[in-house]
């Protein structure tokens, strides 16, 4: 831009100085040095102006390197105006004028007559041939001058065409070789010269050096296929237009981006570019830009040559006239963001789906942004109002400690950041509010941030009904044991009812045989013992079968347990049994602060009877017989009963069989036997468990067994 | 019939039964002497000719053992068990005399080595002829090296 307004005021100047030249300079002072010149032949002076106008007019770039001079020289000839007069007195002055100018004269100045003798020339002209004087140059030919033949025949031919034909010869570039071999390039304009009669009497030759000028054309072209080479091969699409929005430029980028060549869309309006449908829209936008406005990054659509449509971004700037003012191009370039539309929309669609996702997930779903210190909520599941009670778009950006009670956050954070740094998935169970949630937690990095990702189900339901099926289960299996059990009881029940109710029929039917054989025999003196036996025999029935029902009866029929103190219930049996205990001199001891129990207590009462009458069955021959009742306390909820006697003892082998229905250690103490097997069904029955510690043999024996105390076992029975 | 002292061990927990079994082997002249226990560690005790027994003046081994199985402390098929794994005492030949016709009893009794298993009849009469019978087989008709 600079090198052209150089130019335009340059060009400026040289109209100023040529308008200047032709009134003064030409006017009046060549006009009479030309009238010397040539006398006689006022024609020349009309051509002489013609000719340096013409030439001067040709030399736009040299006129800035004369301007100076010749403003000095234009102030010089005013001062000489004054001074001048149109007598011919003044003429030598004139003369003396002429020769300034021609010596001021940047380029050359020669003139050759018809036979192509230098009529003069300056002082410019001759120093090129080194002489020292113009005046030397008159009278010699070009061979006189330069000793290249070729050359001087070159000139002249020129010269020789010129006057024979009569017409100027203008711009003419020649080479001339001056002294000391330096080659100088002139542009040369030839103008015939001629007398009154219109005749060619010679020739003028005014040229000017334009060695620099085209050294700087060369440059400039240079320069110019450089800009040109940056334009057309720069990777971003490129494109020029003018004010009336027809392009002039179109780069390579720009080819490739609307399919179109450069011939196809140079000189056309630039709507060419843009699909029909946008066409009015886009030019609206573009034109703008003759408003001095420039697009920054607008999206405007193009059509490529095939059709296919092209989203891109324009950014112009607009190139200014020599005013400064008018818009004398605009250059846009673009930048084709169609892949990047195109991912975008793709990941919009994703964003959609995962909008969508979120909302109707009957998984709860979070994600969160995760530190060591805290973390906090990047997007959820609609359905997480249902944890926080907080709807799901508020807790965005809340913190755990926001949003979940503080201990639980805690659990959260820490959890995070663990998964975070070992990079595992985790699979857990959480506890919320009661609810069971089970959690799967994933970390990922999404740009510069840390994520926990994860997805939690409540199995709360899902959780109670496993535990209720594995509760059915283990119920299943504990009635499966338990029938199994019942069923070798019952065998053994069997079997010993088989055994032990045929015994005293046996008894019985033996002696009644015995008696008749007695009778017929006439033996009498057994009659009364073995009468005795079958009584005895038929009363140990009664009570077998007595026992029995009421073994059976134990299991079928419970009370309902009710709660009620063992210390009492301990001294009431002691009161019953005050006879055997009186009578066995049985020293009794009940521990103080026996507990409350739940259970039945009739059944209870049984127990306690068939022990206390156990102990003092088996302490009557000791000296000084003592039974404990107390309870062992063995943690909370594991109280263990006692009955302790100083007896004789079980030996160990015995431990287990003496509850076994009707088996009796000695055979010959009272009772069925069913006692203790009275006494094991009920503890079992309620939950407890019986067992027999003694050390031996006249150790004495403890009976020791267990209950479900708690109200709840109770109830279940 | 053998002009030697026969001797029984009767282990029996029902005195009555005891008795209806000496009365009738006493009857008939079966036996010469019929000792009675009354639970299996007092048979295994006198049989192991120790304990209460031992300090009799005249300790007799018993040509035939009759043995209940219901027996208190421990029960016959155990006393069966020890003696017939008792290399001094298998050889006596043991029949069970029991009120029980429980096959399992039965069954366990036999693969215990009993020599002979019988239920204990209701019926006098019957009772009667079969310890008769028993007696006989036993102690007269069977032959044996002692």
């Amino acid at each position: 831009m600079g090198y052209l307004n150089k130019i335009n005021s340059v060009n400026a100047v040289r109209r100023i100085v040529a308008a200047i030249l032709i009134s003064i300079v030409v006017n009046e002072l060549v006009t009479t040095m030309l009238l010397r010149s040539f006398p006689g032949h006022s024609g020349v002076v009309e051509t002489l102006l013609d000719g340096l106008l013409l030439f001067l007019s040709s030399f736009p770039i040299i006129f800035i390197f004369v301007y100076r001079p010749l403003k000095h020289f234009v102030k010089v000839v005013e001062e000489e105006k004054e001074k001048i007069t149109l007598s011919e007195s003044d003429l030598r002055q004139s003369d003396q004028m002429l020769k300034i100018v021609l010596e001021n004269f940047p380029g050359v100045v020669f003139w050759k007559d018809r036979e192509l003798k230098y009529g003069g020339a300056n002082q410019g002209f001759a120093g090129m041939f080194g002489h020292s004087r113009a005046s030397d140059i008159a009278g010699k030919t070009d061979y006189d001058l330069m000793s290249d033949v070729q050359a001087a025949d070159k000139f002249r031919a020129v010269d020789s065409e010129v006057m024979n034909s009569g017409i100027p010869k203008l711009n003419v570039l020649e080479q001339v070789k001056a002294v000391g071999g330096r080659v100088i390039w002139f542009d040369t304009n030839k103008i015939p010269l001629r007398d009154e009669e219109g005749n060619v009497i010679g020739v003028l030759g005014v040229s000017l050096d334009v060695t620099e000028r085209l050294k700087e054309e060369e440059k400039l072209r240079e320069t110019s296929q450089y800009l040109d080479k940056l334009f057309r091969n720069a990777n971003a699409p490129i494109i020029t237009w003018d004010p009336s929005l027809l392009i002039t430029r179109f780069n390579d980028a720009f080819e490739e981006l609307s399919g179109y060549q450069y011939g196809e869309v140079i000189g056309k309006n630039l709507d060419i570019l843009f699909p029909d449908k946008h066409k009015e829209v886009s030019i609206d936008i573009i034109k703008k830009t003759g408003s001095g406005n420039n697009l920054k990054t607008v999206e405007i659509m193009i059509q490529r040559k095939d059709g296919e449509l092209r989203s891109v971004i324009w950014n112009t700037a607009n190139v200014l006239a020599d005013d400064g003012v008018t818009i004398a191009a605009t250059i846009a370039q673009g930048q084709d963001i169609t892949d990047q539309k195109d991912a975008e929309e793709a990941l919009r669609e994703q964003n959609d789906l995962l909008v969508l996702l979120l909302k109707y997930s009957p998984v709860n779903i979070f994600i969160k942004e995760v530190s060591t210190k805290e973390n906090r909520v990047l997007n959820v599941s609609d359905n997480f109002h249902e944890l926080t009670g907080i709807p799901s778009a508020q807790m965005i950006g809340k913190t755990m400690h926001e949003l979940f009670p503080s201990d639980f956050a805690d659990m959260i954070v820490v959890d995070d950041w663990t998964i975070f740094t070992n990079g595992n998935v985790l699979n857990i169970e959480e506890t919320l509010n009661g609810r069971i949630y089970n959690t799967i937690k994933f970390p990922f990095i999404l740009g510069d941030k840390k994520i926990i990702g994860g997805f939690s189900i409540d199995i709360t339901e899902r959780k109670k009904a496993v535990t209720q099926i594995e509760e059915t289960v283990k119920k299943l299996e504990l009635s499966k044991e338990e029938l199994r059990q019942k069923n070798t009881e019952l065998e053994q029940f069997t079997y010993t009812v088989s055994h032990d109710l045929k015994s005293p029929l046996i008894t019985i039917k033996g002696y009644s045989g015995g008696l008749l054989r007695d009778l017929s025999n006439g033996r009498h003196d057994r009659f009364e013992s073995d009468l005795k036996r079958i009584a005895v025999a038929a009363d140990k029935m009664t009570s077998l079968l007595e026992n029995l029902l009421e073994l059976s009866r134990i299991g079928r029929i419970v009370n309902p347990p009710t709660k009620f103190s063992m210390g009492e219930l301990t001294h009431d049996v002691i009161s019953l049994l005050s006879g055997p205990i009186t009578k066995c001199n049985a020293n009794i001891v009940v521990q103080e602060g026996l507990p409350d129990i739940y259970a039945d207590r009739t059944r209870m009462h049984e127990v306690i009877q068939n022990l206390v009458e156990n102990a003092l069955k088996f302490t009557g021959e000791r000296p000084e017989p003592t039974i404990e009742i107390g309870l062992r306390k063995n943690g909370v909820s594991n109280q263990i009963f006692f009955i302790r006697d100083n007896g004789k003892g079980i030996d160990p082998r015995y431990h287990e069989t003496v509850f076994g229905l009707f088996n009796k250690l000695d055979a010959s103490t009272e009772g069925t036997g069913i006692g203790l097997a009275l006494v094991r069904r009920i503890i079992e029955v309620h939950g407890g468990r019986i067992w027999v510690e003694s050390e031996g043999i006249n150790r004495g024996t403890t009976f020791c067994f267990t209950l479900q105390t708690n109200e709840q076992n109770g109830k279940e029975q | 019939m053998s002009g030697e002292p026969l001797v029984i061990l009767l282990v029996e927990d029902n005195p009555d039964h005891a008795e209806l079994v000496k009365r009738n082997l006493e009857d008939f002249r079966v036996a010469n002497t019929i000792y009675h226990v009354e639970d299996g560690e007092a048979a295994l005790v006198y049989l192991r000719e120790c304990g209460t027994y031992a300090s009799k003046s005249k300790f007799i081994r018993p040509d035939l053992i009759l043995l209940d199985l219901r027996l208190p402390r421990i029960d016959g098929l155990e006393v069966l068990k020890q003696i017939k794994s008792d290399a001094k005492l298998q050889s006596i030949p043991v029949v069970i005399l029991t009120s029980s016709d429980a096959e399992r009893d039965m069954a366990m009794a036999y693969e215990y080595h009993a020599n002979s298993y019988i239920t204990k009849p209701v019926d006098f009469d019957n009772l009667a002829n079969l310890l008769k019978d028993l007696g006989y087989y036993w102690l007269a008709w069977n032959k044996r090296p002692w």
